[in-house]
């Protein structure tokens, strides 16, 4: 009916038997409502908001206030146009009395107090600002470059898993899809850095690429480190894998599984900060040096595009750390009760479970962007490969050995979510989990208590020493040419 | 490099990280509940207000009845901003006409408010120049506060009485025909009352008018200029062209 699955037929039906509606009518209800809502009517909107999340954080953090900006400045343009041949006083006192009424003023009050008029204060000043293009800059590729990195942000989110059977599509090889998608926000950010004909941009569209590039090897280990665990590709499968029944529904998880798991979490989200251009790893842009990076000539709304992209970027690597590590969807206390639920209440219990998983993980990226001081790019690269991808590489062997041990002690067939899957699942088990938590996390604790003891940090390279200390060789003057014998 | 000097690395990385973070939760804690660390020292100003110590320099305020046109305060100024005109009453009592304080000189070094005798002549704690906002009442207001005999616009004996008692009431206390009649008085006054007075005289309308004069006077002379030099020229061609012709 609706070619999008069971769940939007299911869906579809439920309207049309419940409003009267004709079916084929109800096809396009179920189409929109599956398509365009998780897109459009989530992504979209959390993403203009988490702006104003951002800066309330970033004054919290730093002693300020953040955003304090009310809508009382729009009630006085409205009553100024509409009352314009009265004098000044006769309109102030008409505010006053507004700012007076009962649920106006209250709801004008709650937003001078929560500073939530710059939220429309910033989409108007996006909307009014002129959308300039530098003289020769390649017209077609900074235009195409900007739907690039927003499709990069928002092609993504049709393999999300948003509740059982809500999605737009459930391939079969999703989180390929997922890596293959992504990839387009490094080649969008290159082209506006290259399209620019700008310096700066150049540089922070280079700087941005070769960081996602070397990023991308401990996500796609993580990724497929989840990947052989749960034997499917599907995020759906993904998030199935990790049901359990019972009230204690979170230690199904996959966090929760073995510490090597948890490894892996720490492993993908630093390295989902660097993917998504953020802080600490924000070196794409740096006022300092390449001022904006490589959006440094774009303004206004596509300005604001590659700004939504960011945050919807953000959201889905939060969202992707919830499906392969915090059980997608799912419910932390009692899955199976959720299950029961008619569709659309199921639907719309896990959406939000599902959405305050993302939005909690975005809101922790916002707390480290005000903490820490953003890396040197060769402490980025550093990070990359002598850190982030061994310990990737070993939690995935990890993971291979445990799960081999673990097909032997424990049955592979499961039913999730009321069907069996697709794919043999291994599952620990509290005997199982507890062994390796307790192995597993005592030889960590130990190799902690050594490397405190005996381990030395590698020095810093005489280079970046010189150069932060002003001494060493590199910057002083060549010593000045013996002067010419004179002769007489 | 050992490995376990890898490992150090990583977990020196890790502490670091907690500790910071650790930090920036402490702050963002205080700040939200306004209590300890982090609590944030911004104050919301057009709605709240600083509280200002005793003895501030704010603007100065002449009381016109205390008055006695002494020119002391003119004397001890060291930079000249204050100027005065008064005239004698019928009981042939000085009284001030006119007394300004040119605001883009005053430094507010109070030495004024110690040569007066008659202590007329002090420092409030206002710090607002706005003679736009009149919600500001203590900028606003100002305008009024003085005495309608100061200025040079004639009014009626009933307009001072009635001007000089709005002058002491609050904002809230004005009906809506007292407002109508101060917007009128203000009306009428016009740049005169605004600029040039005590208390707002940032650019005064003479200094505007000499501006606009000089700049009158830079136009003409420089279209008289323009217009000779194309006499002149038309002038030539004249007498070149009959040669021209004839040659």
């Amino acid at each position: 009916m609706t070619s999008f699955g069971p769940a939007s037929d299911r869906f579809a039906l439920w309207i049309a038997s419940t409003t009267g509606l004709s079916e084929s009518v109800a096809a396009w209800v179920a189409i929109a409502a599956f398509v365009c809502l998780p897109t459009l009517g989530l992504v979209f909107p959390i993403a203009g908001v988490a702006q104003y999340f951002e800066r309330k954080i970033a004054g919290l953090a730093q002693r300020r206030k953040g955003p304090m900006v009310g809508a009382e400045g729009v009630v006085r343009l409205v009553i100024d146009l509409l009352f314009f041949w009265k004098p000044r006083w006769q309109r102030q006192a008409l505010l006053r009395k507004v700012e007076s009424l009962p649920v106006l003023g209250a709801i004008l009050r709650q937003v001078r107090q929560w500073g939530l008029g710059s939220i429309a204060a910033d989409g108007v000043k996006m909307f009014l600002k002129e959308d300039m293009i530098p003289s020769g800059a390649d017209r077609y590729l900074f235009h195409g470059s900007t739907y690039m990195v927003m499709l990069g942000g928002f092609l993504a989110w049709v393999v999300f898993p948003f509740s059982q059977g809500f999605h737009v599509a459930d391939y079969p090889v999703g989180a390929l899809f997922l890596g293959a998608v992504t990839g387009l926000v490094a080649v969008g950010i290159l082209k506006a850095g290259w399209s620019s004909n700008n310096k700066w941009s150049h540089f922070g569209g280079i700087r941005a690429v070769a960081m996602i590039v070397s990023y991308e090897t401990p996500i796609a280990l993580c990724i497929g480190a989840v990947v052989m665990w749960s034997g499917t590709m599907s995020l759906q499968g993904i998030v199935s894998a990790q049901y359990q029944e019972g009230w204690l529904s979170f230690l199904g998880w996959n966090l929760f599984q073995t510490p090597l798991m948890l490894l892996l979490a720490v492993v993908y989200y630093i390295a989902g900060l660097a993917e998504c251009n953020r802080a600490p790893f924000d070196l794409s842009e740096g006022e300092s040096e390449i001022v904006g990076g490589f959006h440094t000539e774009y303004s206004g709304l596509r300005w604001g595009l590659f700004f939504i992209a960011e945050y919807a970027d953000m959201m889905l690597v939060g969202g992707l750390f919830a499906v392969m590590f915090l059980g997608g969807y799912q419910s932390p206390i009692g899955e199976q009760w959720i299950v029961s639920l008619p569709q659309p209440w199921e639907a719309l219990i896990h959406s939000a479970i599902m959405t305050a998983k993302f939005v909690l993980s975005v809101g922790f990226m916002m707390w480290i962007r005000w903490t820490l001081p953003r890396f040197r790019i060769d402490q980025v690269m550093k990070l990359a490969w002598t850190k982030l991808v061994p310990l990737a590489l070993f939690a995935l062997f990890g993971l291979a050995l445990t799960q081999l041990l673990a097909a032997g002690v424990h049955g592979t067939e499961r039913i999730a979510h009321g069907q069996v899957l697709s794919a043999p699942v291994v599952r620990l088990g509290w005997v199982g989990s507890g062994i390796s938590w307790l192995v597993l996390g005592g030889i960590a604790l130990v190799l902690v208590a050594l490397a405190k003891r005996y381990g030395e940090p590698r020095p810093m390279d005489a280079q970046v020493s010189d150069a932060l200390t002003g001494s060493g060789t590199w910057n002083r003057k060549a010593p000045a040419a013996p002067a010419p014998e004179v002769r007489s | 490099m050992s490995f376990l000097g890898w490992v150090r690395e990583i977990v020196d990385g890790l502490e670091s990280f907690v500790v910071g973070m650790r930090m920036t939760a402490r702050y963002m804690a205080g700040n939200a509940t306004d209590t300890g660390l982090g609590n944030a020292p911004t104050i919301d100003y057009p709605k709240v207000k600083v509280e200002l110590p005793d003895g501030y320099r704010g603007h100065l305020f002449n009381d016109v009845d205390k008055c006695t046109l002494c020119r002391m305060c003119q004397r001890a100024c060291p930079i000249d901003c204050i100027s005065m005109e008064g005239e004698q009453n019928e009981n042939n009592k000085f009284h001030i006409s006119r007394y300004d304080i040119d605001l883009s000189k005053c430094i507010y070094c109070g030495l004024c408010t110690n040569a007066c005798p008659t202590d007329s002549l002090r420092m409030t704690k206002g710090y607002e120049l706005d003679p736009a906002n009149t919600e500001n009442q203590r900028g606003g207001r100002y305008l009024y506060r003085m005495r309608a005999d100061q200025t040079r616009r004639k009014m009626t004996t009933a307009d001072v009485a009635r001007l000089n008692t709005l002058t002491r009431l609050k904002d809230d206390q004005l009906s809506d025909d007292d407002r109508a009649f101060l917007a009128e008085v203000e009306d009428r006054k016009g740049g005169q009352f605004l600029f040039g007075r005590f208390g707002m005289g940032w650019y005064t309308p003479d200094e505007k008018m000499r501006v606009e004069q000089i700049r009158t006077e830079k136009k003409r002379l420089k279209d008289a200029e323009t217009a000779a030099k194309a006499a002149a020229e038309k002038a030539a061609a004249e007498a070149a062209a009959p040669s021209g012709e004839s040659a």
